[in-house]
């Protein structure tokens, strides 16, 4: 020790300054060193949950989407007029006209199971313990009716207030199969009841196949908590970690939630996975790089062996080879450059139809000359071409029809029906002696004719709105300034507009000036277009009358189901209160305190479905 | 998509040149008038004249709708235009003149195995409200009512039924029933289900095969209800355009109210304007209707 005391006193000054001019540096590249690694950790943990999120997210949308469809086809299925044909005289104890509805029914179950053979099962069953009267397995009518216990499901169907509920069935063969159940209401009593049957087994291994190839452990439960299905790598012993969203642990996991059916979907990476991760793409990122680089330098040496063997012919034979070379790069560029325009052309082709779904939308101005009504507006088609119609169109003295609608599924196919409904609504508008039902009907015929030719499975639903200007007793227009007025007595009263609703769509608010809020439910007043040949026994007309001040809010189910990050829809309830709030303000006003409602509820989710929505305001 | 335009566009176009076909008049609306005597009618003025008269249903709303709006030449109703809170004619009615050609009367109709023979005015009341839904009420088995409606108020049963037994066309039924669109399924059901129970116009329900009731005892016959003695009797109107008229629409007008046209109605078994003189009378101080 003494010795090297002595030493170190003896090593001269400059190299003592030199010696801690290195230890300085190594000490502040450690530091830093270190503050990096933090940062890299926290940026891989941030990637590494976003990652999952996104998947969770993707999968749970699939499952929601099954969910929304058979709701969708429930409604359908209900509006049938048999339904109710059939429990009236189940009421009256009339065999045979019980008889008569349910050979109606059953063809059009089988028409539907014709449409969307997924459904295994389409069963009615009657209410207090009637039990099953009509079923279709695999599009055949059968008479040994499966068992069905519905008394949970419909606790949770009264204590929701939800349109349908939702049970999976699993059987001892591992069979997954998805109940969809819808209550039959008659004049505001529950006295059947309508099911659908599909199995969503393959669907879920496939969701949960596809979490496991990418790292992900994955685990499905259902409302207990049960689970119902993982990923082959998931252990029991991982259970607490996957109950919740953590990101503290040796374990990175999310959550999410498909709300309908309260199930969630827990996926999570063991942290030191996703530095596996890392290290693994960092390694491979490395060996592609060597390898690259081996095989650049053997082509490049190879090369110069070859150019030096050929030098002399090369030379000969260089102005040939160029000429040739830039012929052949000619040919490569055109190649490319086609290439490149087919796929601007399929690009542009969802563009164009989107645009010209735009295109056929009514103009601002034309929203704004009308004597009677204040009108707004507004849609906003999803990153796909969505399905969604509607439109305004004037007639004479101050006639108006307003058309929402909106068709099934997303993309071309759904926005060229849009186009057709578009054209078609409005040849039928210039015929005004067309009465509502016919025309509705005539629509149905020619789109129900055009899908069965498109072999398309998609129908639409559609409202349609005619709104005439009050007609005072004097035979006068009494639509601006009209109403009720303060010393008239009640023989006097002279609304101020008229609407005929029709056609069947999401429900109608019409929000009174005092405040009062009407509903009005559109579910009898047609059926979707396009699904069967003849709509006319189904189309029925409501009519309104509007005071000033009065404001009526279509909408499509863009609006109400607008999902935000937990997966909660931002509902009718909610469009409601918005609506009542803001009845005072002018249509234009209304509508941007709607829609930016509902872009605060959706945050930075993306919106999956067209966003549609009209104002109309009595003047 | 223009070639889809094109399709309905000819479609429509096709259907339209139709309906404004110069060789054919169009007759739409009351069931219950065109199964009565239209047919007949119809005929007689083809072979008299050779205008050819294209009949459709459709119900009383669209009689006078359809003619209103120019697309029909002729209409049916039987029931008077509608009007709203302030006693002004509906919009859509107010370009439709109705003229009235013959008298009907509102029925009840069972299965023809229906022991039951007669209803009283109040029994009948009682059904609507929901107070009596068995037959074994009526005299009849102890099976419940299976009461058939014909759907809306602004149909022709549906309004007369209203004004004539509950005095009240926005009267709103108590009992439970089912719905149908149009007068000929109503008439359908009835014929085919051994409780079923209807309002139907005798006109139309005596050429079927159902079983009309007596009411308060007293059979709908033509007697009877010209003679006011059946208590709901109705008129049954044509209707035309009040803006434009051709004169094949006239010439048909003059002919059903002509003395061989309202033979023709009353070979029916329908009581026609001559028949039923005395009923206007009494229709008019008891309802003072602004038609025809």
């Amino acid at each position: 020790m003494f010795a090297i005391v002595t030493c170190a006193m003896r090593i001269k000054f400059r190299y003592k300054l030199l010696l801690a001019l290195t230890t300085l540096t190594f000490l502040v590249l450690l530091v830093q060193g270190i503050l990096s690694g933090s940062m890299v950790l926290e940026m891989l943990e941030k990637r590494t949950v976003a990652s999952l999120t996104r998947e969770a997210a993707g999968k749970t949308q699939i499952l929601s989407h099954i969910l929304r469809e058979s709701e969708e086809d429930l409604t359908i299925l209900a509006a049938h007029r048999d339904n109710e044909n059939f429990f009236t005289f189940r009421s009256f104890q009339e065999n045979d006209g019980m008889v008569d509805a349910l050979s109606g029914l059953e063809l059009f179950f089988l028409r539907v199971h014709e449409v969307k053979p997924r459904y295994d099962r389409i069963q009615l069953l009657t209410s207090n313990g009637g039990g099953p009267v009509l079923q279709i397995n695999d599009g055949k009518t059968v008479h040994q009716y499966d068992n069905f216990d519905p008394e949970n499901q419909l606790r949770d169907l009264a204590s929701k207030e939800k349109r349908a509920v939702h049970h999976v069935d699993r059987g001892a063969e591992g069979q997954m199969d998805l109940l969809s159940l819808k209550a039959l209401q008659i004049n505001g009593q529950v006295e059947g009841y309508l099911v659908l049957r599909q199995s969503i087994r393959e669907l879920v291994q496939t969701m949960l196949a596809e979490l496991g190839k990418a790292g992900i452990t994955a685990v499905l439960c259902n409302q207990q908590g049960v689970r119902v299905v993982a990923t082959p790598d998931y252990q029991p012993r991982l259970e607490p970690l996957f109950r919740q969203a953590s990101s503290s642990g040796e374990w990175i996991t999310v959550l999410a939630s498909i709300p309908v059916l309260d199930w969630s979907l827990a996926v999570g990476m063991p942290r030191s996975e996703s530095f596996t991760l890392f290290r693994n793409q960092f390694i491979a990122g490395l060996i592609s790089a060597v390898f690259l680089v081996a095989v650049m330098l053997y082509f490049v040496r190879k090369a110069i062996q070859t150019l030096k063997a050929y030098n002399r012919i090369l030379e000969q034979q260089v102005s040939e080879r160029t000429a040739q070379l830039e012929r052949a790069n000619e040919e490569i560029r055109q190649l490319n450059e086609s290439l490149k325009q087919e796929n601007l052309r399929l690009g542009a082709e969802l563009m164009v139809a989107r645009q010209i779904q735009q295109m056929v939308l009514p103009r601002q101005t034309e929203l704004l000359i009308h004597d009677h009504l204040d009108m707004a507006a507004f849609m906003e088609p999803a990153s796909e071409v969505g399905g969604d119609y509607y439109d305004i169109l004037q007639g004479e003295d101050g006639r108006l029809l307003i058309g929402i609608g909106d068709v099934t599924g997303h993309g071309l196919e759904s926005g060229v029906l849009m186009l057709m409904t578009q054209s078609m609504v409005r040849i039928l508008f210039s015929f005004p002696e067309i009465e509502v039902g016919m025309r509705l009907e005539l629509f149905n015929r020619a789109l129900f004719a055009n899908i069965n030719r498109m072999a398309s499975d998609k129908n639409l639903t559609l409202v349609l709105v005619d709104y005439t200007p009050g007609i005072s007793s004097d035979g006068e227009y009494s639509g601006a300034g009209a109403g009720l007025s303060p010393g008239k007595d009640q023989t006097e009263y002279s609304p101020a507009g008229h609407l005929r609703i029709s056609g069947q769509h999401e429900s109608l608010l019409v929000v009174r000036q005092a405040g009062d809020l009407t509903v009005v439910d559109t579910q009898e007043l047609g059926f979707p277009i396009g699904l069967v040949d003849n709509i006319l026994p189904y189309v029925n007309a409501t009519t309104l009358t509007l005071d000033r001040g009065d404001v009526v809010i279509l909408y499509t189910d863009g609006i109400t189901e607008a999902a935000n990050l937990h997966q909660e829809l931002y509902g009718l309830e909610r469009l409601c209160q918005v609506a009542v709030r803001n009845r005072h303000l002018e249509a234009e006003e209304i509508k941007e305190a709607v829609v930016a409602d509902v872009k605060r509820h959706v945050g930075a989710q993306t919106i999956y479905d067209d966003l549609t929505l009209v104002i109309l305001k009595q003047k | 998509m223009n070639r889809w335009g094109m399709i309905l566009l000819l479609a429509v176009a096709s259907w339209s040149i139709q309906a404004w076909s110069a060789e054919e008049l169009q007759w739409t609306g009351c069931g219950i008038t065109k199964t009565a005597f239209m047919s007949e009618l119809a005929q007689a003025f083809e072979q008299k004249t050779g205008q050819k008269i294209v009949l459709t249903g459709g119900g009383a709303a669209r009689g006078i709708r359809a003619v209103a709006a120019s697309s029909a030449h002729l209409g049916g109703t039987c029931r008077a235009r509608l009007q709203d809170a302030t006693h002004s004619i509906l919009p859509e009615e107010q370009n439709a003149r109705l003229i009235q050609v013959a008298w009907d009367a509102l029925v009840v109709i069972v299965h023809p195995s229906n022991p039951v023979n007669n209803i009283s005015l109040d029994n009948l009341k009682k059904i609507y409200l929901g107070e009596i839904d068995s037959w074994d009420t009526l005299g009849g088995e102890a099976k419940k009512i299976a009461l058939i409606d014909r759907e809306g108020k602004e149909s022709g049963v549906g309004n007369m039924f209203r004004r004539l037994v509950f005095n009240d066309p926005n009267f709103d039924y108590r009992a439970r029933s089912l719905k149908v669109k149009s007068s000929n399924p109503v008439e359908q059901k009835v014929e085919s289900f051994s409780t079923a129970m209807a309002i139907d116009g005798v006109s139309s329900a005596r050429k079927l095969g159902v079983k009309i009731l007596e009411l308060d005892g007293v059979a709908p016959t033509r007697d009877n209800i010209r003679t006011a003695r059946y208590a709901l009797y109705r008129p049954l109107y044509m209707v035309v355009n009040r803006q434009k008229i051709s004169p094949q629409t006239q010439a048909f007008i003059d002919y059903a109210l002509s003395d061989a046209g309202q033979e023709i109605i009353a070979a029916q078994g329908v009581v026609n304007l001559k028949d039923g003189d005395d009923l206007a009378k009494i229709w008019h101080s008891r309802f003072g209707d602004q038609e025809p």
